[in-house]
């Protein structure tokens, strides 16, 4: 086996495959892509230059701007609640359940294997307000409240998209800072406890800084996720009321297919990687430094 | 083992692996089936294998009354070319059929999006659509379309693009009893509707539905409300460059239709209520009014979708404004949604479909769902009470009034639809809406 592995040609010869498959439906898409930011038209119509137009335009597109700031709103929101209700349930799991976890991490984590479509129609129904007021409205109602249409409104629409966001996905993150909390020595934890470190403080001190790479890394998961939503958007609210709750990625994809406006559409994509880059980017700068900050405490 | 042995296994087994990993990588990446033909459903000549018809989930009656026709009426035809039917949601039209159409791969006949359709729009201008008026001249088959019914299709879209499955007025569904219950004559003027709105709403019903996932339903108001204000050519002004929705007089439009959503007329859950809560709410006799089309007559005679039965609903038309240049008699008018025949896959058997369609179509589509096609009833078929009477509307028709949308790109009928909801509860003002509209005609270009 070392010897096939080791031989250049075969390394080659196997990796070409999926390179050739990776490069045609991945690297070619983003290379067209990019040409066609500097083109106006459609498949239907043609193709013709359009110089720096489409990026005049997008400076001054208001649009733009609402849904740029709508995705990152909902990203820094929805990353926080995710992966700090994760973390609870985690170590929920390792410092209360112990053994006992798994059911409990089983039902948690049901609702990640769920389509999201599904998920959001079950939101729909639990946060209706006809043609019956659905259980959440019938709560309130039950109390002397008023129904609320929470899915008209701005404001309250993405608190629902954040309750569904949390409830869908902390069983992945609970599950991912659970692997990291129990990789944490049971001994150095023993140690903090008989120095008097317990409950808040040995969680800030101790599991925090020491569960910390893994903690990144669902950070980095949950940005990457969030930035992106589309489908839990399309199918709570389609980007309504108006365009309150429309991300840059749903902007981005009736630009291009409903408007047939694959150069403007192209550019909002490029908009989009460029900002994904750039975040992807700060959170491992600053995930760095705060490795190099522990290895400086620690001399 | 020999050294030329070990040399073969040693080149060859890497090799094999990749041309075997290749090949199947090419072949997961191919077509399904083998011949690239069947995807567009075409034969050796280009021309139709199957009469295949891609439709909206949202609106069954076509699919349903061609299947009809497919098992009597037009067996032989089916028998020829069979038909095949595909649904796809009404909001994926604009998405996937330019983009069948980008591909050669449209079936016979498909639901088409409504902008690209018109004459300068891109569908159109690609040449996919088949002619329908040359085509049905060259069938012999124009005398089984109701003339009012193509020319509609020639005033929204500039040609024959669209089979006319449909011929819908619209206007305004009631709940009879309601009325008379509560001394509410029906509304000839604008005046006299809010007051009967009031009047509804002091007696504490809902006066009104519509449904803001829909934002057609809301729409409309705006267009008809024009229609009688400013006449029937209101947005064809604006299209001109003569008027804008920030003018007063249009402006005014969006700030009459406002006003019923602020006084709590379409009740709790508006923006987020789907057409289908909508029409369940008017049926269930909740609510005083309705607006829609003369398509609803097949909800209306379909006890499984109205339990109160046909009687305790009537029609009438959007009423006059006091003072406006339009008239009561003219109606807002379509053919349905664009149901187009592709140019490159026609051919004699799918001519054989459209002369059996052209004849059969309308009495079976009254005779089983109690609706009203563009094309003449050639058989003798009892029409209800109520049908007569949408009929008898309908040739009273003086002029035809174009659906807001209609004249107008994607942007603005986004724009207009998504904000209509917000318009109603008070989350956009009118005067917003109305710089969202100007913007939007501005970006279609």
């Amino acid at each position: 086996m070392r010897s096939v592995l080791g031989d250049r040609k075969t390394i080659i010869l196997l990796l070409a495959p999926a390179l050739l498959f990776y490069t045609a439906i991945k690297v070619v898409p983003i290379f067209w892509s990019l040409g066609l930011t500097f083109f106006e038209g459609n498949v239907l119509r043609g193709f013709t230059p359009a110089g720096f137009a489409n990026f005049t335009r997008l400076i001054g597109d208001s649009n733009f701007w609402e849904s740029l700031t709508f995705s990152f709103r909902y990203a820094a929101v929805a990353t926080v609640l995710q992966v700090s209700a994760g973390y609870l349930l985690a170590l929920l799991y390792v410092f209360a359940l112990k053994r006992s976890s798994v059911i409990v991490r089983t039902i948690c984590f049901f609702p990640v294997i769920l389509p999201t479509v599904a998920v959001a129609q079950l939101f729909k129904r639990l946060f209706a307000i006809n043609p019956q007021p659905g259980p959440v409205n019938a709560l309130i109602e039950f109390f002397g409240g008023q129904s609320i249409d929470w899915l008209g409104d701005a404001t309250t629409a993405f608190w629902v998209f954040m309750i569904m966001d949390v409830w869908k996905s902390m069983g992945f993150f609970a599950v991912l800072l659970f692997a990291g909390l129990v990789d944490i020595p049971e001994e150095l934890i023993e140690s903090a406890r008989i120095d008097g470190a317990n409950g808040l403080r040995l969680v800030r001190h101790m599991i925090i800084p020491l569960s910390l790479p893994v903690l990144l890394a669902a950070v980095v998961f949950a940005i990457n996720s969030t930035f992106k939503v589309f489908d839990s958007v399309i199918a709570l609210t389609n980007g309504g009321p108006g365009n309150d709750t429309t991300p840059l990625t749903l902007y981005m994809f009736r630009t291009t297919f409903t408007y047939n406006e694959y150069g403007y559409g192209s550019t909002l994509a490029l908009a989009l990687t460029v900002v994904a880059f750039l975040i992807t980017i700060l959170v491992f700068r600053s995930s760095r430094r705060d490795i190099t900050a522990s290895g400086g405490a620690k001399k | 083992m020999s050294r030329t042995s070990r040399f073969m296994r040693s080149r060859l087994a890497p090799a094999v692996a990749g041309a075997a990993a290749l090949a199947l990588i090419v072949t997961a990446c191919g077509p399904a089936g083998g011949d690239s033909d069947d995807s567009t459903g075409g034969d050796a000549d280009g021309g139709a294998t199957e009469f295949s018809f891609l439709t909206i989930t949202e609106n069954p009656q076509i699919s349903e009354e061609l299947t009809r026709l497919s098992e009597g009426a037009c067996a032989d035809a089916n028998a020829a070319l069979p038909l095949t039917i595909e649904s796809i949601p009404q909001a994926e039209v604009n998405n996937r059929v330019p983009l069948l159409a980008s591909q050669d791969a449209l079936p016979v006949m498909f639901i088409s999006p409504t902008t690209e359709s018109k004459v300068g729009g891109d569908m159109y201008e690609s040449g996919k659509l088949l002619d329908l008026e040359a085509t049905f001249d060259e069938l012999g088959i124009m005398e089984n379309v109701l003339p009012a019914a193509a020319e509609t299709v020639k005033t929204i879209y500039g040609s024959m693009v669209s089979v006319p499955f449909q011929y819908n007025i619209e206007g305004f569904w009631y709940n009879k009893e309601v009325f008379a219950a509560n001394g509410i004559e029906v509304p000839t003027t604008w005046a006299d509707f809010k007051e009967a709105a009031a009047t509804l709403d002091a007696a504490g019903l809902q006066p009104l539905t519509a449904a803001g996932t829909q934002g057609w339903t809301i729409t409309r108001y705006l267009s008809s409300y024009l229609a009688r204000s400013q006449g029937v050519d209101a947005l064809q002004n604006v299209v001109a460059g003569d008027a804008g929705f920030a003018d007063p007089e249009y402006l005014e439009a969006i700030q009459e239709v406002a006003s019923l959503g602020e006084a709590g007329y379409f009740g709790e859950g508006l923006t987020s209520r789907d057409s289908d809560t909508m029409t369940s709410q008017f049926f269930a006799g909740n609510v005083g009014m309705m607006y829609n089309g003369s398509w609803t007559l097949s909800s209306v005679y379909d006890e499984g979708q109205n339990p109160l039965g046909p009687d305790a609903f009537g029609f009438f038309p959007f009423p006059e404004v006091e003072g406006g240049s339009g008239s009561i008699a003219d109606y807002p008018a379509n053919t349905g949604t664009v149901t187009a025949l592709s140019a490159d896959l026609y051919n004699d058997k799918v001519g054989d479909w459209l002369v059996c369609i052209s004849e059969n179509y309308g009495s079976s589509l009254m005779e089983n769902q109690g609706a009203i096609s563009g094309f003449a009833q050639n058989t003798e078929v009892e029409t209800p009470e109520l049908v007569s009477d949408i009929v008898g509307q309908m040739e009273g028709a003086t002029g035809a009034v174009i659906w807001f949308e209609a004249p107008f790109g994607a942007r603005f009928g986004d724009a207009a639809g998504t904000n209509a909801g917000p318009l109603l509860d008070g989350g956009i003002s009118p005067e917003d809406y109305a710089s969202l509209l100007d913007e939007a005609i501005a970006a279609d270009g």
